[in-house]
């Protein structure tokens, strides 16, 4: 849905714009429009308090849990109504932090409790498939973190779970998907503003061990998953995918093939994931892709670079330049945008929800009002989402009656994706290609070779 | 044989019947067209349910053949692909409370025929915003391989129905919406 929604290219970016003064005048529109839209409610958030709440239900109240929970706290659309873990300790702390929530020592009965109406799923990778799949059929919204599966096939069984229940709305956790910087990004780099993608280069740089700590032997191996080779995805499973699949979405293309080796450079703790990873994705175009990834050193952060033959631009946080070649053509827009040197290039700053346009008085360039993280927009968009699914499939049975899944799904791509209903999000079979490609690389720096990547792998 | 001629007597004495066409997705359309103080605007959707009773056969002649129905439309799927007039829109329309467009259709009366196409003027209720007001509107009824297409175009005012036109402000000012707007409508039904 999301996907065809955005479709976006370079003829439909200048047959709309018609030229440079247009595009000029489309682009500033589209900032100051954002600007507007967020007057009169939190400018953070893309949704108000009148949105109607979809009550969630938590599976896993680890490190990540918390994290999701602190996220929902700030969202009335996604008011926290149970939280599931299988360890006491944990179920202990989810009912001091959260009273008000329904407390379980097992998903499945949260997923018998009818006041939860979505699931957001944190456990690690490996138990996801029987959580969301049980989800799905219990007729609850699904939130699957990514990837969705430590294995191709229990990412694929999640995928073709979400499409046969199209009554309700599944989501994978590419948060890079809701984000407003990069969706603001989005139709700029389907429009071939950078000139001929040339190569992109990721960076996740934090010095971090990986590793956690748990008075119970047993429970430390359980909560050490990630440092299991047998469960791991590895470094790109579980942070390189979300960059990988930014820049594949946007430049709308899938790799053939990767390379990779890594090393365990800092944590020798006799662990046997690599700390520290060098991909190489090939692509059938001649494009590249290389990403980078250690927990042995933290400067410069995470980025992602994507580079044509008009210009680089760079993401990073919620921020994003555009630096041009001296030969490349003029856009038009760029001459009056806002400049930030960087080692002495001029980045044109590529920001969304803000504006250099001067109206009524107010000042001449007006910071992002979006400061929130990935992961807060992507819930958010899951729980808006869910709602709308929940609303036209409600005025389906009601105006024609019930329908197979086939009619139900092209029904919601027509009423939904057509109509810009949605907020901007990852859909199931999004989320299944950008996990079978991070486990074909994880596959790669793990054995040392080049794993291919067939269009059949990534078909669900 | 008595028998037999009393039952065929019989038979053709009876009024034609009026066949059921229900409303399936994705064949209808329906577009409702405004003004306003900044621009023309429109919402449309596909999602037209509802049913038709009517005599098909006594559709290809002038006349009044036995009809009577029940349009509905799902007022939340009225969409502009503006998501912040979307909510304005449903807003003025009340839709937490009254979430369908009803439209009753109480009789046809076909004026003339041409092309397999009956044009009929016809007569009944619409209700939008829980208020109900009585309405008379010309249709065109095309009959092909058991589908009925009826279309049409009904003027009505917002005020009439308790709405009061949107006004949604901006930097510059309110945008003034003219309460008057056109329904305009080809809606499916099959058998």
């Amino acid at each position: 849905m999301s996907e065809n929604k955005q479709d976006f290219n370079r003829r439909d970016f200048i047959s709309s714009a018609g030229g440079s003064l247009a595009a000029m005048a489309a682009m500033m529109q589209a900032l100051e429009t954002r600007a507007q839209e967020s007057e009169g409610k939190d400018a953070s958030r893309r949704t108000d308090d009148s949105t109607p709440p979809i009550k969630i239900g938590l599976v896993g109240y680890g490190p990540h849990g918390r994290e999701i929970a602190r996220n929902l706290a700030q969202l009335p659309s996604a008011p926290l109504v149970a939280v599931a873990d299988h360890y006491g300790a944990m179920q202990r702390r989810a009912k001091r932090e959260h009273p008000k929530a329904a407390s379980f020592d097992n998903f499945q009965d949260l997923l018998k409790d009818e006041n939860v109406e979505g699931v957001v799923i944190a456990t690690a990778p490996h138990d996801h498939k029987e959580i969301a799949v049980a989800a799905l059929k219990a007729g609850k919204h699904v939130y699957c973190e990514a990837p969705l599966g430590g294995t191709v096939e229990d990412a694929r069984a999640i995928a073709k779970a979400a499409a046969a229940n199209p009554k309700v709305n599944f989501q994978p956790g590419l948060q890079y998907r809701s984000e407003p910087q990069r969706q603001f990004m989005f139709p700029f780099m389907r429009a071939g503003a950078i000139g001929k993608a040339v190569h992109a280069r990721t960076q996740w740089h934090k010095k971090t061990s990986w590793r956690f700590v748990s008075p119970n032997a047993e429970r430390e191996k359980l909560i050490n998953w990630r440092l299991n080779p047998e469960l791991s995805p590895g470094l790109v499973g579980e942070i390189g995918m979300h960059q990988a699949d930014i820049v594949n979405h946007f430049l709308k293309l899938q790799p053939v093939a990767v390379s990779g080796f890594g090393n365990t450079v800092q944590w020798r703790d006799g662990r046997k994931v690599p700390d520290t990873v060098n991909i190489v994705y090939e692509y059938a175009n001649d494009f590249s892709l290389t990403q980078e990834l250690t927990l042995a050193n933290s400067f410069d952060g995470e980025y992602e670079v994507m580079h044509g033959t008009n210009s680089a631009v760079m993401l990073r946080g919620a921020q994003a330049w555009m630096y041009k070649e001296a030969d490349a053509p003029l856009i038009g827009w760029e001459v009056y945008a806002r400049k930030m040197p960087h080692y002495g290039s001029p980045g044109v700053v590529l920001a969304a929800g803000a504006t250099t346009l001067g109206k009524g008085g107010k000042k001449l360039y007006q910071e992002s009002t979006f400061t929130q993280s990935p992961l807060f927009y992507s819930l958010e968009a899951f729980a808006y989402n869910s709602h709308q699914v929940r609303s036209a499939v409600e005025d389906f049975l009601n105006t024609f009656g019930e329908a197979d899944a086939e009619t139900l799904a092209d029904y919601l791509a027509d009423q939904l994706g057509s109509t810009n209903s949605l907020l901007p999000a990852a859909d199931a079979t999004a989320g299944y290609q950008a996990n079978v490609i991070a486990l074909k690389a994880n596959e790669a720096v793990m054995t040392g070779k080049r794993v291919e990547i067939k269009p059949e792998d990534l078909t669900v | 044989m008595k028998k037999l001629l009393i039952l065929t007597a019989l038979i053709l004495a009876l009024p034609a019947q009026a066949e059921l066409y229900k409303a399936k997705f994705g064949l209808s359309n329906l577009t409702i067209n405004g003004n306003s103080s900044v621009h023309k605007w429109k919402v449309e959707t596909k999602v037209i349910g509802g049913f038709l009773n009517v005599d098909s056969a006594a559709l290809g002649k002038t006349g009044t053949p036995q009809a009577s129905g029940t349009v509905i439309v799902p007022v939340r799927q009225l969409k502009s692909g503006k998501k912040r007039m979307d909510e304005v829109m449903h807003a003025a329309m009340n839709e937490p409370k009254h979430k369908l467009i009803k439209f009753t259709i109480t009789g046809l009366e076909v004026t003339s025929v041409k092309d397999g196409v009956s044009t009929c003027a016809g007569s009944g209720a619409i209700e939008i915003n829980g208020k109900k007001q009585p309405l008379n509107f010309d249709v065109d009824i095309a009959n092909k391989a058991g589908q009925l297409t009826v279309s049409g175009m009904v003027p009505i005012k917002m005020t009439d129905f308790g709405i009061t036109p949107p006004s949604p402000k901006l930097p510059t000012g309110s945008i003034q919406t003219d309460p008057e707007v056109k329904i305009s409508f080809d809606w499916v039904v099959a058998k």
